[in-house]
């Protein structure tokens, strides 16, 4: 034990003077893990592995991925912060950490990040059957004040951010609604379609199928300016339920990341994000590409963060 | 016609044709490794497909799925472990014939099974899946509850001896099952604040734990005072006519059920295996040779198993709706190439559809062919003196877990139930009840909680339900069913078996 921690010592002391170059180059001069706290050919780990291609072409080092799943995201997102803050070990913090938080999945908040860039958003739309009566958001809320408690929403899972938007409409909008959760989107998907549920909520990506068909109608989406991928769909805000948020993927290091390579990984990442070939794969999984950092990536989080608490209160009492 | 045609000159190309072979020989190595899932082999292979056209891709994935499911009867047969959770059915009579001496006879019937109910489900996926996925629509929660209620009145063919303890044992699955978050309130219960509980009692850890480990300590026990080989019976290996015309019945009953349940994406093809084996014990001439080593039972489940590939493909297709978690993994391997599954997906692309539906034909094909040529190698594992096997299969019991989701917290999960099922093998407690607990628990919780939201907002659809009500009432007939035919039938067998 003494000889190999002997050994470890030396060659720590030695290695600055064997490799000058490699210790003075610039960051990252070995490959960068990304965490994804999702499991292999999910949304999130094909954002991830659509990112590593542009990263290794910017950077000539590749990025691992690296899948923790489980427990929403607390698995992986718990795991990222058992990594030292190098830059090294990063991790694609999905906007439902907020969730995992506030309802104490676990015992951490943002603090424990340094947030270092957001790069893709998709929109929560709430999806009725084409043959439903109710045309829009209005609608729903009209009927929702004359019959509290009937309007059946499904949404992905308990403790998702879908479940919380689901929420947080009832919330802002002072309606009563039953929140069925499902085990998984496809689930919710399926049950609106047999009209099991009246509303289900889900990604663009999983109903513009169903959209082109006619079979299934968009009442509204909960981000705060229109997407550009589904421009004709009014957000909740366009009618008179204030809430917004987006279903964010962002880049986040354990706390306590060096300013310069904080720097530049932002700029690594600005670069990955407009490169054409994740463009590419990201228009065909219907995802947009969002990249926000700095103070426009802290106010995100931040608003998120506090919508959420507020919403958690409300479905724990 | 013209699709077809489009959809076969897709196919009909060697970069498609190689990647759909080398997608089924992955995936048999894959399935026969216990702890390695085609869901997951599936996932890492989906970045591999990004730069691929879209039908080599698929090809590829359909092969790993299609040889994933039947290469997990491998180990069930010869090792008593299931290599997928789809396959842990197949042990109940595989691993009997291996010890009897039969493991030639039981894998040449579990290959040629699974491409029977494979094609099957293929030729129902190309001709009827569009009235088909309907099916997908018409289950709703309250379906889904009285669907694992009946599944759940199976324990009593899955207990083998004393259908107290059998009950007993499927009472402790459902109890594992809810450590976790609540379905419904997501609160975490029975987690005692471990972030490795958070996410709930994984079904292929506690598979192999409780499947793998007890039989392998048992060995271990008895190590020093025997060393036993068992006859690989390499010259059963060709497929006989007899049992062929044995196990007739058995592959018409499988192969629909497995289809049929595919469709459903609340189920899984674990659980259609149940209800098939159930279903070709009491069709079968010869019910009390189940779980003794008759290849109808190897043949109700592998027939079925494969059989559910297909039907999950029907509402992937159809409606964009995976029907399992590989179809889900399969519907992303889609989206990369910009074809979204749904009711537009034929009209879009309809070439690329049709290929589809030739290439899950075609990876049967290869399926059958590849491991039927390459079986006699395997039984020779069956070969292997016990003192080399036990440790080796421990290795593999522990990496394969780990490697499932790279989490050493699944090893210790693996490890507890393996000692847990020791303890009650060695009070002879049945292990498959437990098993059928822990894959019905979840989705009888949550789909009883779910229907109850939705009956307080309209409480008269209840009555309205057929499937509901004739799932309840046919799970009530199979208690009844058990219960009289108890008295007459139990009382000379139990005699001799005691």
């Amino acid at each position: 034990m003494h000889a190999k921690r002997w050994i470890c010592t030396a060659v720590m002391a030695l290695l600055p003077l064997t490799l000058p170059a490699a210790a003075e180059a610039k960051f990252p001069n070995a490959p960068v893990t990304l965490i994804v706290p999702y499991s292999p050919g999910g949304s999130t780990d094909i954002i991830a592995r659509g990112l590593a291609e542009p990263f290794q072409k910017i950077t000539g080092q590749p990025l691992v991925i690296v899948n923790k799943s489980g427990g929403g995201s607390a698995v992986g997102l718990t795991e990222a912060l058992t990594y030292k803050p190098d830059g090294y070990t990063l991790v694609l913090v999905p906007s439902a950490f907020a969730v995992a938080s506030k309802l104490g999945m676990v015992k951490f908040d943002q603090t424990a990040f340094d947030h270092i860039a957001n790069i893709t958003s998709e929109p929560l739309c709430f999806v009725v059957k084409a043959s439903s009566p109710w045309k829009d958001m209005r609608d729903v809320v009209a009927f929702a004040k004359a019959n509290p408690g009937v309007v059946t929403i499904g949404v992905g899972g308990a403790g998702t951010l879908a479940h919380m938007t689901a929420l947080g409409i009832e919330k802002r909008g002072n309606i009563k609604m039953t929140v069925v959760p499902f085990g998984g989107n496809a689930l919710a998907k399926t049950a609106m379609l047999g009209g099991h549920v009246s509303i289900a909520s889900m990604h663009p990506s999983e109903f513009v199928s169903q959209m082109k068909a006619k079979q299934v109608r968009v009442l509204g989406a909960v981000t705060d300016t229109r997407s550009p991928d589904i421009p004709d769909v009014p957000t909740f805000k366009e009618q008179g339920i204030d809430f917004a948020w987006d279903d964010s993927r962002w880049i986040a290091a354990p706390k306590g990341l060096a300013a310069d390579v904080k720097a530049e990984l932002v700029a690594i990442f600005k670069k990955a994000a407009a490169a054409q070939s994740f463009k590419d794969h990201t228009d065909k999984m219907k995802i947009t590409i969002d990249f926000r950092s700095g103070a426009a990536l802290d106010k995100q989080i931040g608003v998120l963060f506090s919508e959420m608490a507020e919403i958690a209160k409300e479905a724990q009492k | 016609m013209e699709d077809w045609l489009a959809g076969l000159g897709l196919v009909m190309q060697f970069g498609v044709l190689a990647a759909i072979a080398a997608g089924v020989i992955l995936g048999t190595f894959i399935g026969a490794i216990p702890g390695l899932t085609a869901t997951m082999a599936i996932g890492l292979l989906i970045p591999f497909t990004f730069t691929m056209p879209p039908l080599m891709g698929m090809g590829l994935l359909l092969g790993v799925y299609v040889g994933g499911y039947s290469g997990g009867a491998f180990s069930s047969i010869l090792l008593g472990i299931p290599g997928t959770p789809s396959n842990f059915v197949t042990m109940f009579d595989g691993y009997p014939m291996t010890r009897k001496g039969e493991s030639g006879r039981a894998l040449t019937t579990a290959v040629f099974t699974s491409f029977v109910g494979g094609t099957v489900s293929a030729v129902i996926l190309a001709t009827v899946a569009p009235p088909l996925a309907r099916l997908a629509l018409e289950f709703g929660p309250s379906e889904y509850f009285a669907f694992s209620v009946l599944g759940l009145t199976l324990v009593a063919g899955a207990s083998g001896g004393s259908i107290a303890k059998g009950v007993w044992a499927a009472c402790l699955g459902i109890l594992i099952s809810c450590i976790g978050p609540d379905p419904i309130t997501s609160q975490p219960r029975y987690t005692f604040d471990s972030i490795a509980l958070l996410r709930g009692i994984p079904l292929m850890p506690a598979l192999i734990g409780l499947f793998a480990l007890p039989p392998l300590l048992q060995e271990a026990a008895r190590y020093c005072a025997e060393t036993q080989v068992f006859d690989a019976g390499i010259s059963r290996m060709l497929l006989r006519w007899a049992d062929i015309r044995r196990i007739g019945r058995t592959l018409v009953s499988s192969s629909l059920i497995g289809t049929l349940i595919g469709i459903l994406p609340g189920s899984g093809a674990a659980i259609a295996c149940f209800i098939s084996y159930d279903a070709a014990k009491a069709i079968s001439k010869t019910p009390e040779e189940f779980g003794t080593g008759c290849i109808e039972g190897v043949a109700a489940s592998e027939c079925c198993n494969n059989a559910t590939t297909g039907g999950a493909l029907v509402p992937m297709i159809v409606l964009g709706i995976p029907g399992d978690a590989v179809t889900a993994v399969l519907l992303g391997g889609l989206m990369i190439h910009g074809l979204i599954p749904g009711p537009m997906f034929v009209v879009d692309s309809p070439d690329v559809v049709y290929g589809i539906f030739i290439a899950f034909f075609i990876s049967n094909i290869i399926m059958f062919v590849f491991q039927m040529a390459t079986l006699k190698y395997y039984t020779k594992i069956s070969g292997i003196p016990t003192k080399y096997i036990v440790p080796l299969l421990l290795v593999f019991c522990c990496l394969g877990t780990y490697s499932l989701s790279t989490s050493l917290s699944d090893v210790w999960i693996m490890l507890i139930l393996g000692g847990v099922g020791y303890l009650l093998s060695r009070v002879s407690y049945p292990i498959a009840p437990i098993v059928l607990g822990l894959v019905l628990g979840p989705i009888l919780e949550s789909n009883l909680r779910m229907s109850v939201l939705l009956f307080h907002t309209a409480p008269a659809t209840l009555l309205t339900r057929p499937f509901t009500m004739g799932c309840l009432a046919l799970a009530a007939a199979s208690v009844l069913f058990f219960v009289r035919g108890k008295g007459s039938a139990r009382k000379p067998r139990h005699a001799s078996a005691g």
